[in-house]
């Protein structure tokens, strides 16, 4: 599994297809306050992704692959003023 | 070659011959509108098929086609003789490619010249005006959406440092990627894209809108763009990018367009010093100078909190030493701008990179094309009308209905002007959840306010300055292109509405059509031919059943099924037959075209008729007679026709007319061509004959005229006195005639001079079932084709005489030349005669002489199902098939025309 629902946190793990998306959502929405653990997560499908940004959860340990870490920390940090 | 394929083959044959046919059509009636529409429906369905496969070249030149004919049923452009010819060749080339496609399975790349040459030729008969207007309009389609360029001043400075240092000597690219809103479902993810592209330097996702609360979002709809920046060579991007190019835009941009400071700038000024001695280093020509400016520099960046202006500036100044020391104009700026606190202008610097590196200025991404005027009032209009129902009582119950379709008005107009329609979606679901008009129309109001002044400004909009002068704002309806969808909404709704009635009928047509391919049905056939011969089987077994094991009731029996399966089998045969029957308008729906090309070129005029066309008859023989009704047709136009001058020296009506009918006679089809022509002189047909060598110089007297017409089928006979394009080789109806007698047919010529010429062309109904006769000679069965024989009579010996070696009887008072079987099969034995000393005699046709073969005796004629010899026997060409008789043995048909020549 590369999606791991904890009490309080979801654990992200390698590759995360399409289809966690939906789960994610409504894991995210009956949880305000999950934390998200992408550690060992190496990639998000779009969107898996767009439901983070949506979601802005707290994220518990970014990604180690520190390149894939910019471009989440880019999205899910200080992108707050978008339009 | 796959299913799909197989079928966009086979309907797009029969849309070109009905686009051929109502072209023709066209040219007598060319203010039909009607007729109009449905040219440019069965183009515009051709067009969109052809797009289900790689067949760029025929897509091309089929779009031109409909575009002009779009402009034709318009009125932008008049109907032509020249336009007809253009669209007709275009026609041809397609199917042209429709041959290379079936042969090759796909199309050769060199077809894109001529197709090229083709479509601009087509286009060319639109106005400029138009032209331009389709080309927007196609650039529009392509791009489905409008790709939003990014101020540079709202991209990171980071991102824009990393980008600028490592900017090499492909340039640097920014690009813009914004999926479709579906891509999901197509298996795409973007952001995998995103990060994998080449050259990437730094990139970002970005939402295309505020977020949605998350109870609403719909996380399986796209709603990222990304931005990335790119130091690949650009080609290497867009093939990248290749399955997705109206996604992206891709934007090249010059490094020093990324040098603009952002921070705060609260904050302590920079010290005299540092300016003054930078200022001193630049104006230096030593290049040590930077150097040491470069310690300065980064002496003074650690002073300064890392948020603020002067930071900021410190950064760039340092990364233009380390890039690019030789920008000293753009460092002086630079460290000026540390005093003001504003953004160096330096586009004037980058502005002379220009020939190696193109800066993005209004030319960023796909052509921004811009609605016309008089459509922007429309949608106007459209809008009001809304606004009116929106303002109707709330009270009624098909408010829901209303509500959706203002809805999805007001959604198409927005698509038409590139807005956002998140908002009136939800303001749709609110009004629908409330049973109230209420939020709509509020929405409204508020999109008509802000549309205002929107629209006031619209001239000053254009984007014609660096793209970080001008703060893009997606609800600019600059940025608006005219969709395919909007393009629709405009066309008036009664065409709209007549085209759905069409779409419906043409629907209802093709589930009751069904298209087998001839294959299928020549298997059923054979199936049936075999089970008619299994059948035949039955009553031999009957036979069989009494005699040798004598259970007559078991005969009996037997012989009760066999009747019910005959019935089966001899309405199964009629079935399939049906089946494989075809009109024989199949053939003379090609003649209005070809007519009309040949006497065009001729400079005749012709009136050409058709009769009978939906007399049918064997898909087989109706294609075989396709080619010898080519032959036929051309000789007529070529030689029988006159020119109008001749005609009307010759007192007839200048235009010549030209018969093709069609009708059935019992088992037979009998085609006329007749034409009221010069017609055949029977000296001149002789006087040539002669010349070449087809008839003796004694006869050249004793021949009567028809017989000297007749000479027109002769192998090698030509009366033209040129070879031209049309006919005159020599091959002509000597060809005709051999392939008529493959399917046993048959072909009379009458000719009147100065009145015109007819052609009869007789053919069987179906080659299915043969009419056999059999003959016994020597002990042997034969089947000897029915169509030959004349007569059946029993000659008494004593009336055949010898006459010059030849045996010969006189029968109604004609002679009549007598040849047995046995001796033209080599068989060494005469005929047997009866018990009255008769000779079993059949009377065949040896062109128009009757010829009496002698055989030993008449046995009945049978129906059969004719199979030609395989292999090499199929080189004896004096049998004509073989056929299975009932009880199982083979009967050998001859072929007489062949053994009496």
């Amino acid at each position: 599994m590369t999606t791991v629902y904890k009490e309080s946190t979801v654990v992200l793990s390698e590759v995360v297809s399409v289809e966690e998306a939906e789960d994610l959502l409504e894991w995210l929405h009956a949880h305000p306050k999950g934390m998200v653990d992408l550690y060992d997560c190496v990639h998000l499908h779009t969107a898996v992704l767009q439901v983070l940004m949506a979601a802005r959860p707290s994220i518990a340990s970014w990604p180690k692959d520190a390149a894939f870490g910019a471009w989440l920390k880019a999205a899910l940090n200080d992108e707050k003023k978008e339009y | 070659m796959n299913q799909l394929l197989r079928q966009f083959l086979l309907e797009g044959r029969d849309l070109l011959q009905s686009i051929g046919e109502k072209l023709i059509a066209l040219e007598s009636t060319p203010d039909s509108q009607e007729l109009m529409t449905e040219l440019f429906r069965a183009v515009h369905t051709l067009k969109g098929n052809s797009g289900l496969f790689q067949f760029p070249e025929m897509t091309h030149v089929l779009h031109a086609c409909e575009d002009l004919m779009d402009a034709v049923r318009d009125h932008r452009v008049a109907y032509s003789q020249e336009l007809a010819d253009r669209l007709l060749e275009a026609m041809d080339f397609v199917s042209l490619l429709f041959d290379n496609i079936e042969k090759e399975g796909g199309l050769d790349p060199a077809q894109s010249e001529p197709a090229a040459k083709i479509s601009s030729s087509l286009r060319d008969l639109i106005p400029a005006a138009e032209e331009a207007r389709k080309e927007r309009q196609a650039a529009g389609t392509l791009a489905a959406q409008d790709i939003i360029l990014p101020a540079i001043s709202d991209l990171p400075e980071e991102a824009r440092l990393t980008a600028f240092r490592a900017a090499g000597d492909n340039g640097l690219h920014l690009i813009v990627y914004r999926p479709d809103k579906e891509c999901f479902f197509k298996g795409e993810d973007p952001f995998f894209q995103a990060r994998n592209v080449p050259g990437l330097l730094w990139g970002r996702a970005v939402a295309r809108s505020a977020w949605p609360p998350l109870a609403k979002m719909d996380c399986y709809r796209c709603q990222l763009d990304f931005h990335v920046f790119s130091n690949a060579p650009r080609a290497e991007i867009v093939e990248y990018f290749r399955y997705v190019p109206d996604e992206v835009s891709i934007t090249p941009i010059s490094p020093m367009a990324l040098v603009l400071p952002q921070g705060h700038q609260n904050e302590v000024p920079v010290s005299r010093d540092f300016i003054a001695e930078a200022n001193r280093i630049l104006e230096s020509t030593a290049n040590t100078g930077v150097g040491v400016l470069k310690a300065l520099v980064q002496k003074q960046i650690e002073l300064f909190p890392a948020g603020g202006w002067i930071s900021s500036v410190l950064r760039w100044l340092l990364a233009l030493i380390e890039v690019r020391p030789n920008e000293r104009e753009a460092m002086r700026r630079l460290i000026c701008s540390l005093k003001t606190f504003t953004a160096p202008d330096l586009s004037d610097l980058y502005a002379d990179h220009g020939a190696a590196e193109p800066v993005p200025k209004a030319s960023m991404g796909p052509v921004q094309s811009k609605l016309a005027e008089a459509d922007r009032i429309r949608i106007d209009e459209i809008i009001d009308a809304q606004a009116e129902v929106l303002a109707q009582d709330d009270r009624v119950p098909w408010l829901s209905g209303r509500l959706e379709s203002v809805g999805a008005s007001l959604a198409a107009c927005l698509s038409a002007l590139g807005e956002d329609p998140l908002e009136l979606e939800e303001a749709l679901a609110e009004a629908l959840e409330a049973k109230s008009a209420r939020p709509l129309r509020d929405w409204l109001t508020t999109f008509r306010e802000k549309r205002a002044p929107a629209l006031a400004q619209q001239p000053a909009a254009m984007p014609d300055v660096v793209p970080r002068k001008e703060v893009q704002h997606p609800a600019e309806p600059s940025k608006v292109l005219q969709t395919p969808s909007f393009e629709h909404s405009s066309t008036s709704a009664s065409e709209a509405s007549e085209v759905k009635f069409g779409r419906r009928a043409e629907d209802a047509l093709g589930s009751k059509v069904l298209k087998v391919d001839q294959a299928k049905i020549d298997r059923l056939m054979n199936l049936i031919g075999e089970m008619v011969v299994a059948k035949n089987a039955l009553p031999y077994l009957a036979d069989r059943a009494e005699k040798l094991y004598g259970v007559r009731k078991l005969s009996r029996e037997i012989k009760t099924q066999y009747a019910v399966i005959n019935r089966i089998a001899e309405e199964m045969q009629d079935a399939i037959m049906q089946v494989r029957m075809i009109p024989v308008s199949f053939v003379f729906q090609r003649f209005p075209r070809l007519v009309r090309d040949i006497s065009r070129k001729l400079g005749k005029e012709v009136e050409l008729v058709l009769q009978g066309e939906e007399t049918e008859a064997d898909k087989n023989i109706i294609e075989v007679l396709a080619d010898p009704l080519i032959h036929i047709v051309r000789n007529s136009l070529d030689h029988g026709l006159e020119t109008p001058d001749e005609r009307i020296a010759a007192g007839k009506s200048p235009t010549g007319r030209l018969v093709l009918a069609a009708r059935q006679e019992s088992d037979r089809v009998f085609i006329e061509i007749t034409d009221d022509g010069r017609g055949i002189d029977p000296v001149v047909v002789k006087r040539k004959a002669y010349e070449k060598g087809i008839i003796a110089e004694d006869r050249l007297d004793k021949i009567s005229d028809q017989e000297a017409i007749n000479l027109v089928f002769a192998a090698g006979f030509s009366t033209a006195e040129a070879v031209s394009e049309f006919s005159g080789r020599g091959v002509g109806l000597d060809v005709v005639r051999s392939a008529l007698e493959k399917v046993r047919g048959s072909v009379q010529l009458t000719s009147e001079v100065g009145k015109g010429t007819r052609l009869t062309l007789t053919l069987p109904l179906s080659m299915v079932v043969t009419k056999v006769m059999i003959v016994e000679s020597d002990r042997q069965i034969f089947g000897v084709p029915m169509e030959l024989v004349v007569e059946t009579v029993r000659v008494p010996r004593s009336e055949i005489r010898t006459i010059k070696k030849r045996q010969t009887t006189v029968l109604r008072g004609r002679i009549v030349p007598l040849i047995t079987l046995n001796k033209l099969l080599g068989i060494a034995a005469e005929p047997i005669a009866n018990d009255d000393d008769e000779i079993a005699t059949l009377v065949v046709k040896k062109g128009s002489e009757p010829v009496g073969i002698l055989v030993d005796n008449f046995r009945e004629t049978v129906d059969v199902i004719l199979k030609p010899l395989p292999g090499e026997l199929s080189k004896l060409s004096f049998y004509a098939g073989t056929a299975i008789l009932g009880d199982g043995s083979v009967l050998m048909v001859l072929n007489l025309k062949e053994l009496i020549r």
